[in-house]
């Protein structure tokens, strides 16, 4: 990898940062006053405007930009409105949770994804690859959270072998876990499924069978690293999206992470918290891609050996 | 022939339409009784245009589909089911090498790797390739130290040399060479096909050598078997083939070889017009 290459990366990444920052900044100061949002209707306009002061709200918009990002140079990410303490710390003691519900749910969509893509794959036509596509069409087409209503309802509510909500035990853990990772394995295996099928049919996958080379061999060795890259690439988005927390399936089994907070956050106008996630969400994307990047050169040598000009 | 390497019998393959390009129930004779023979070491050059059953031939020679009739057997006995792992093992003796060589390696893996994993699917010590070690296998088919090299890396015909040293790697009876050269430049195919004829000799390796083009096979052979509608309508040694063709889709096809210089295109041509005043 050409030192141009990672220069260009970050520059990049910065680029997107500053952008992501500034956008949902001016955004949300557009979108309403946190302010009258926070105090009540009959708030005397003497007491608003002390409260504007105080945040720093009654100052030019250009003004209170310069002085948010030159805090965010010194670490300082502002501050919580409605838990007065540090954004940053607010944010950062919901990741954990977030990251448990998030990696499990991953786990879940490589395991039935890939597998069930593969699967697929190497029983085209059959009946096997028929049940598989037709449950994907269904993780599609089912909406996130109604899917995890129904299973609380049969799990929880009917059969009450499983909590409905909170944490505390993995028990906890298995329902938002199924709900976010069934979603996304639909999409992954209809992947894994179709860029199999592609290098399956490449000539030099049946001069190794021409040559002897067994199964397990074709597959693992040359198909599967062959068909990598749109795996790399969807998995690699959730990978991203996973410190953001899942924004419906949180708020639904009262699951205490990231993306509850973000919705709580937005509901109440709380400014620093939605930039510090924002922030979060952003730099995370920015590394996964990087990651995803260099995991396509380790795929494809054709990648690597232009990476100075090809892929930056 | 006794001696044999590899041998087909009365052999014929046939498709059996399902609804697609072919109507159902309907069937098509892609090989249909043919009898052929490899003697060790020789080449035996198939002719015949598109879909006269050449390339079937070929699959069926080196095992990698069923005959519908008949038998295919190699040093006298016959292959082991597709699949299986005996069947799997004899994947070694006969090598194929295809058209586009492009596509016949993996585009993640160097040369070298390729080279090494065929000869680790056979548990070959990949220090001995058929020439020594594998920079020496390399070194003789001219790719000197470029091992290294990914596929994309190398011309199409660097990438047939490539495939051709992954062949001899494993040191095989028989390669069938399908339309080998037929995806490269006339200049690069001349290289390619000495390169097959000098390996000849050297690795004792005998070919099944099918294309269309019947200026190649010419230049290859020791014997020619012509192809047409899946049946065999004239064999023998390549001189006889050419110099007094039998066949009447034999002469149509060595009258359609185009001429190697403008004196001789107007020797044939002065020779056609004399032999139809004749008729």
């Amino acid at each position: 990898m050409s030192l141009r290459f990672v220069l260009g990366k970050l520059l990049r990444a910065l680029l997107t940062l500053v952008l992501a920052v500034t956008f949902v900044f001016v955004v949300l100061r557009m979108s309403g006053d946190p302010v009258t949002q926070m105090l009540p209707d009959d708030t005397p306009a003497s007491v608003v405007a002390d409260y504007r002061q105080m945040w720093g709200l009654d100052r030019p918009l250009p003004e209170q930009y310069a002085r948010y990002v030159a805090g965010i140079l010194h670490g300082d990410f502002g501050f919580s409105f409605r838990d007065d303490r540090p954004a940053l710390d607010v944010v950062l003691e919901r990741v954990p949770l977030s990251l448990e519900l998030g990696l499990t749910a991953l786990a879940l969509t490589i395991v039935l994804g890939i597998g069930g893509g593969i699967l697929a794959a190497l029983k085209r036509g059959t009946s096997v690859d028929h049940a598989t596509m037709a449950m994907t069409i269904m993780g599609h087409s089912m909406p996130n959270f109604f899917l995890g209503i129904l299973l609380i309802l049969l799990f929880a509510m009917t059969w009450r072998i499983l909590p409905s909500s909170g944490v505390g035990t993995w028990k906890h853990l298995i329902l938002p876990a199924v709900t976010l990772g069934t979603s996304y394995a639909a999409t992954v295996a209809r992947f894994t499924r179709s860029s199999l099928l592609e290098v399956l049919n490449q000539p030099f996958m049946r001069t190794a069978r021409a040559k002897g080379v067994p199964f397990r061999r074709r597959i693992l060795g040359h198909a599967l690293p062959n068909a990598g890259i749109p795996i790399v690439t969807v998995v690699g988005l959730r990978l991203g999206a996973l410190i953001g927390g899942a924004v419906v399936v949180e708020p639904v089994f009262a699951w205490p992470g990231v993306g509850q907070l973000l919705v709580n956050a937005v509901a109440f106008r709380d400014l620093a918290i939605v930039q510090t996630i924002v922030l979060l969400i952003a730099v995370t994307m920015v590394v996964v891609n990087f990651m995803v990047d260099i995991t396509y050169g380790w795929l494809d040598p054709r990648i690597r050996v232009d990476s100075g000009e090809a892929t930056a | 022939m006794s001696n044999a390497v590899l041998a087909l019998q009365d052999v014929s393959r046939h498709y059996r339409g399902k609804g697609g390009l072919l109507r159902k129930g309907d069937t098509l004779r892609a090989v249909d009784g043919v009898d052929v023979t490899l003697a060790p070491g020789e080449t035996l050059g198939i002719v015949g245009e598109s879909g006269s059953g050449k390339s079937t031939l070929g699959r069926l020679a080196a095992g990698i589909e069923p005959p519908s009739a008949g038998n295919v057997t190699f040093k006298g006995k016959p292959y082991a089911p597709i699949g299986s792992s005996a069947w799997r093992r004899q994947r070694r003796d006969v090598q194929v090498v295809f058209q586009n060589p492009s596509q016949a390696l993996d585009p993640r893996l160097s040369i070298a790797d390729q080279i090494r994993g065929a000869m680790e699917a056979h548990r070959l010590d990949t220090g001995k390739s058929g020439a020594g070690s594998l920079d020496a296998l390399l070194a003789r088919v001219g790719l000197e130290g470029l091992g290294r090299r990914y596929p994309h890396q190398l011309s199409g015909g660097q990438l047939q040399r490539a495939v051709i040293a992954r062949a001899l790697s494993l040191s095989p009876d028989v390669i069938v060479c399908d339309e080998a050269v037929s995806a490269l430049d006339v200049s690069v195919q001349a290289q390619i096909l000495n390169l097959l004829q000098d390996l000849q000799a050297e690795f004792s390796v005998a070919y099944l050598f099918i294309s269309h083009d019947l200026g190649v096979v010419r230049h290859v052979s020791h014997r020619i078997a012509v192809m047409q509608h899946g049946r065999i309508v004239e064999a023998g040694p390549a001189g006889d083939v050419f110099a007094s063709p039998r066949n009447s889709y034999t002469k149509a096809l060595i009258a359609a070889l185009p001429a190697a210089s403008p004196s001789a295109r107007r020797a044939r041509d002065a020779k056609r017009r004399l032999d139809f005043a004749k008729v």
